[in-house]
């Protein structure tokens, strides 16, 4: 049996205790003290999570913050959000900002502007256009970055990885301080179809691997395919 | 202890899998994330495997993936499963539960192939108790009556099963986990239960994490 539950609907400043709802809207600032979970939540304006949110579909247009892990099925950012622990949605859409302490997982993520993460990314698709930093391991099936800024990683795996850097970005920026330049910096890049551009990594093993203009490589494995830009820097490159 | 370890390079030439497989099976969570071992070597750090644990998931996976999808497969290695379907001869195979107790379910329900988890969780609670020799066969139908009849009413929550003898006729109860419940003076409570932990060991014997 299917359970009824209310909807709920803020506008101007309120606070609310946790539990489960229907609907939720909030217009303003607001403030969710207990633990939510709700089949749709859209907050415009502030959005203060003193807990956990499990959420069918979750947006913000403005600003955000929980305190603690938020998932559900779909989620769009139009605006930041922080969170302190993980993210676990299917789907995952942000124009702005998402920073999170934890991991974040799931299906699907499109990356319009910038993905921070204390933790570790699990995507089966993942698409970045700005700039990406994870403190572990960034899994994703495919991956697409297009750089707009520094892009970090411990580690990235994949099947499909392609790395290239947006023409003309930030580079009056890059001219004040490299910290500030479109390029991506990790340790070991591991998958089957490997891209890289503008890219720093001490290892990247591959069965097919292109290594573009502005790379830095201390060594390359490959299977089948190996080519490298001439404006690259590649230690060594070895077939296995 | 250290020596049982593999390197992810000798293991992907061992198994013919390649970088991307191996992480599209950890996101799948075919592979579960603390078997990935980071420990520092002469080319900086490298991740490294539990050699017996790591080969035969391995295997399994490349056997299986012919008749299930990854994310099946997921459900076969996940701890938290919900629609896993069993054959009998599947149950047998992996030392799931013994022949008699699988027998004695079906010749008492007619249910003959594709086990969901409930059918299964009845089973294995059946084997347990046979097998601790609180019961004989006769009471293993009334069990599986019991079960049958009753044990969907707790879905989704954890109840007890008792097992009680009063001069030697045995009955079974089934209560919610957290009622109290009192006998009169003849009657021994045999042995009890609770359906939860039954449902984790079970889970852990599905999920075959000790292969």
């Amino acid at each position: 049996m299917e359970q009824e539950f209310k909807n709920l609907k803020i506008n101007g400043i309120g606070t609310v205790s946790g539990g489960s709802y229907g609907k939720i809207n909030t217009d303003g600032i607001a403030t969710v003290n207990g633990q939510v979970s709700c089949t749709s939540f859209t907050a415009n304006g502030t959005i203060k999570l003193k807990d956990s949110l499990q959420a069918g579909e979750f947006r913000i247009n403005g600003t955000g913050s929980a305190a603690a892990k938020i998932g559900g099925g779909k989620i769009r950012i139009d605006g930041m959000l922080s969170v302190d622990g993980d993210v676990q949605f299917e789907n995952i859409d942000i124009n702005g900002m998402l920073k999170a302490d934890g991991n974040a997982a799931g299906e699907r993520a499109d990356i319009d502007g910038g993905l921070k993460l204390g933790g570790s990314a699990e995507y089966d698709y993942l698409k970045v256009h700005g700039q990406i930093q994870v403190g572990a391991m960034l899994n994703a099936g495919e991956l697409e970055i297009l750089m707009a800024g520094p892009c970090r990683a411990k580690e990235i795996g994949g099947e499909r990885i392609h790395v290239r850097k947006k023409m003309g970005s930030r580079f009056i920026l890059a001219m004040l301080s490299s910290s500030l330049a479109a390029r991506l910096t990790t340790e070991v890049i591991e998958g089957d179809d490997i891209v890289l551009e503008e890219t720093t990594a001490r290892i990247v093993r591959g069965n097919s691997v292109r290594i573009g203009p502005g790379c830095e490589i201390g060594r390359v494995e490959y299977k089948h395919h190996y080519e490298a830009d001439p404006q690259a820097s590649v230690g060594q490159a070895e077939q296995v | 202890m250290n020596d049982d370890l593999i390197s992810k390079k000798e293991l992907l030439d061992l198994t013919g899998i390649s970088y991307g497989q191996l992480y599209r099976w950890k996101r799948k969570n075919l592979i579960p994330e603390d078997w990935f071992i980071r420990k520092s070597s002469y080319t900086g750090q490298e991740t490294f495997f539990p050699r017996l644990k790591i080969i035969p998931r391995i295997d399994k996976i490349l056997n299986m993936k012919e008749d299930l999808s990854l994310d099946e497969l997921a459900d076969v290695f996940s701890p938290s499963l919900g629609e896993v379907h069993l054959s009998a001869g599947e149950i047998l195979d992996r030392n799931i539960v013994t022949s008699s107790a699988l027998n004695l379910y079906i010749q008492v329900t007619g249910h003959q192939d594709h086990f969901a988890f409930d059918k299964m969780l009845m089973i294995y609670v059946l084997d347990k108790l046979l097998q601790s020799g609180d019961i004989s066969l006769d009471e293993g139908k009334l069990l599986l009556g019991t079960l049958e009849e009753h044990l969907s009413i707790f879905s989704g929550k954890d109840c007890e099963l008792i097992l009680i003898r009063k001069m030697g006729v045995a009955a079974f109860i089934l209560l919610s986990s957290g009622s109290t419940i009192c006998f009169d003076q003849g009657v021994k409570v045999v042995t009890s239960l609770f359906m939860a932990q039954c449902t984790e060991e079970l889970k852990l014997k599905i999920g075959g994490s000790e292969a």
